[in-house]
């Protein structure tokens, strides 16, 4: 108990500081109308939370970030299987993952829009795009770092094919996935909020941009924090997800990010 | 080897070729064929549009990327070596990086306008997280060994941060600025698309509303092209930087 | 105290007077410890594993602040590491620096030192002389075997002229042959340049080998169990002086004086 009260003590302190700061001179008129105080983004966030028009955003954000990184993960650990497990696939794709990999996904929004108009569907393909690469790439990653000698151990008992890819490429893999499913889910989440704050007709991103363009200052201010929350949760989920799958080894986290 | 990178190569150009025959058998409107998006991309890009477009997004990116490379490598490294600092602020940090980037470009138009300064600004605010919390990371993992071996040759703290925590947080902070600029262009293009009137991601969206398609087109090769290059640009210098540590983890290897 | 006494004719350089050093409010590292060292005198603390013999020697060089007791350089009280004494790490791979070549590594702490560029320059390339790596010196420092990067880290220390080296098991991490070699390129070192030993181990064989005298610590928390003299002729050498009849005498009196302080009390 103590121990959490140490640790949380300080940056909750701070918060609090920081805010009293901000009311404080917000109040006084020292800083500009454009930045509220944060009781008045409080009680909007309360407010708009309640009276379900935020919800609703909030719902339908969270219902397309789903159904867009479901897609993305199974397509991605597909292909990673195929790439990584087939060295003739791998080497016919490799240099068009690399060539398009360091391409910015959101230079693809207005072809999607052309194609798929402004509804969800073209949400949908943008985000699944957009998170497919990291997850594919962090499968490979993990694919190919199964130990060759297990491999021919496992091949040498006759283990079949789709066994070995089971219970020996598919464990070992893990890590790698984990990783990839806690990146991909921070970075489709990123993704939903810009396609609809660009082009969308609903979500946070979509109310975020009508706030703004009729001045409703502090519900806006009320979403962006309700934004950033929600991607605090789903990030620390995921990683609290990854730190289970891969206790067996604490590096993989660190090293799959820096390569 | 060499096979290999042949046959990742052929398959480019089967996809391309199938892609110029079905554009042309099909006729959609849509999907023009990729010699023509070439052609519409010389004809676009190599000529003073270039400079009026493509000129002001590079030098905004460049701009705001460099501004948060400064401002988050200072403060991480800072916040990294006090505890006292890293107990307040990371819980802060870890927050405000899970924070969707783009949703804040509405604040910075509502504060700064859709100049110039307003992307610069919602660029950095893009790129900085992931440099900070690495930078905070990096300068966290530092081996005792090497800091007792600064302070017992007389290094003052802020020679030892200089000489030793700085130099071995270098590899954590490459990969926290590999992320920073992956952030900074969707910023760049966003920041573009939603409050411009100038810049790739202004043109690519006004050629699609305008139904140029071509155009469009030649504006995201343009975009790809742009985003691959700085990509290995900056792959190069880490190469170049970071020469001892690849060096030194291949050996350990 | 008879010890003090003749210590102190010799030319005492470092006195350790009743070090206790206590980790935070818990473990008790080293309960006390007083000891001293003379001027060109290669001592040794020989001490089961877990001793707090690291402890003890950051404490001494002022890395760390005692509990109680105090250290006393040429009898001054040392608060903060002194430029005369210099520790050498176990570990070679952490305390070097891996973006830095040999020659840039060994020249480091002169960074601190008001010489002339010439100056700085003359002694980096006699310290990788002395260790023999000038072949080396423009590699880094994962480039090369494990017992050539500590020869990194004892030309580093050297460079720095400093009066007492302070050894932390410098030579448990590499193999038998290449530890022969780095105990006798140390014995060189000191007579070449004159330096004070001061060398913490859990190997008796080495400890005695090497050393003039050799302080025997027991098990956690650290006392002194006894102070041994090491009356073997000078220079020493590997072959003959291992099977001399008195270093067998001296190592089995260690091994037993240890054997005997099997863990007092387990470390809360």
């Amino acid at each position: 108990m103590s121990a959490a009260v140490a640790r949380w003590a300080p940056p909750l302190g701070f918060v609090v500081v920081l805010f009293a700061v901000v009311e404080v001179l917000s109040r006084t008129g020292v800083l500009p109308p454009d930045i509220p105080a944060p009781s008045a983004v409080a009680i909007a966030l309360v407010r708009e939370l309640g009276d379900g028009s935020l919800t609703l955003q909030l719902a339908t954000t969270l219902g397309t970030w789903a159904v867009a990184f479901a897609i993305a993960v199974a397509l991605a650990i597909v292909a990673g299987l195929l790439m990584g497990t087939i060295p003739l696939v791998y080497d016919a794709f490799s240099t068009l993952v690399d060539l398009l990999r360091p391409v910015p996904s959101v230079s693809m929004i207005p072809l999607a829009i052309l194609f798929f108009g402004l509804g969800a569907e073209m949400r949908i393909v943008m985000i699944v795009y957009a998170a497919f690469w990291p997850m594919l790439v962090n499968t490979l990653y993990g694919v190919r770092s199964v130990d060759p000698v297990t491999l021919d151990t496992a091949r040498n008992f006759g283990t079949s094919g789709i066994d070995t890819l089971a219970r020996v490429v598919l464990p070992a893999a893990l890590p790698g996935i984990a990783t990839g499913i806690r990146v991909s889910a921070s970075l489709a989440l990123a993704v939903t909020v810009t396609v609809e704050l660009v082009a969308g007709d609903s979500g946070i991103g979509h109310y975020i941009a009508q706030a703004e363009q009729s001045s409703r200052i502090a519900p806006m201010y009320a979403a962006i924090v309700l934004s950033g929350l929600t991607g605090w949760l789903i990030n620390a989920g995921f990683a609290r997800l990854e730190d289970r799958v891969v206790f067996w080894s604490p590096s993989v986290r660190r090293s799959a990010e820096a390569g | 080897m060499r096979g290999r990178r042949l046959l990742g190569l052929a398959t480019i150009v089967v996809l391309l070729a199938a892609w110029e025959l079905a554009a042309r058998a099909g006729g959609n409107v849509y999907v023009p064929p990729p010699s023509q998006i070439a052609v519409t991309f010389v004809h676009e890009w190599f000529s003073p549009q270039f400079g009026q477009e493509a000129v002001p997004s590079i030098w905004r990116l460049l701009a705001g990327f460099v501004i948060a490379t400064i401002v988050g490598v200072a403060l991480g490294v800072a916040i990294g070596v006090s505890d006292a600092l890293y107990r307040t602020l990371d819980p802060v940090l870890q927050v405000l990086r899970a924070l969707p980037p783009t949703a804040v470009i509405p604040v910075g138009i509502l504060l700064l306008g859709i100049g110039d300064s307003m992307k610069v600004a919602v660029i950095v605010f893009g790129a900085v997280w992931p440099i900070l919390v690495n930078s905070v990371d990096g300068a966290r993992s530092v081996s005792s060994e090497r800091l007792d071996t600064a302070r017992n040759f007389g290094f003052s703290r802020l020679e030892t941060i200089v000489a030793v925590t700085f130099p071995s947080a270098l590899p954590q902070i490459f990969a926290g600025l590999r992320v920073g600029l992956a952030l900074a262009f969707i910023m760049i293009v966003i920041s573009e698309m939603v409050g411009g009137s100038n810049g790739l991601g202004y043109a690519i969206l006004s050629a699609q509303r305008t139904f140029s398609i071509p155009e469009m087109y030649a504006g995201i090769v343009l975009l790809a092209i742009l985003g691959y290059g700085l990509n290995a640009l900056f792959t190069l210098l880490e190469r170049r930087v970071l020469a001892w540590h690849l060096g030194s983890t291949a050996v350990t290897r | 105290m008879t010890n003090g006494a003749v210590a102190a004719r010799r030319d005492r350089v470092l006195e350790v007077v009743d070090l206790q050093k206590r980790y935070g409010a818990g473990t008790l590292a080293i309960e006390r410890i007083s000891l001293d060292v003379c001027r060109g005198e290669f001592v040794s603390i020989v001490g089961p594993s877990g001793a707090g013999k690291t402890t003890l020697l950051k404490t001494i060089c002022g890395l760390l602040a005692p509990t109680s007791g105090r250290v006393l350089l040429d009898d001054k009280l040392v608060t903060a590491p002194p430029p005369e004494m210099v520790l050498v790490f176990q570990d070679y791979a952490r305390s070097l620096f891996p973006w830095l070549t040999v020659t840039a590594n060994v020249a480091f702490p002169l960074r601190k030192k008001r010489l002339g560029a010439g100056e700085k320059a003359s002694l980096v390339l006699e310290a990788i002389d002395a260790v023999g790596l000038t072949a080396f010196a423009g590699h880094y420092p994962w480039q090369l075997s494990g017992g050539m990067q500590q020869r990194v880290a004892i030309a580093r220390a050297v460079a720095f002229r400093p009066e007492i080296l302070l050894l932390d098991e410098p030579f448990a991490s590499v193999d038998a042959l290449t530890r022969a070699d780095l105990e006798d390129l140390t014995l060189r070192l000191r007579a070449e340049f004159g330096i004070t030993m001061l060398l913490v181990t859990h190997d008796i064989d080495e400890a005695v080998y090497l050393s003039d005298r050799v302080f025997v610590l027991s098990p956690p928390p650290s006392v002194i169990v006894r102070e041994i003299a090491v009356p073997l002729s000078q220079p020493r050498e590997q072959e003959r002086t291992r099977s001399d009849a008195a270093f067998l005498a001296l190592r089995n009196e260690i091994h037993r004086l240890i054997g005997q302080h099997p863990e007092r009390t387990p470390a809360p």
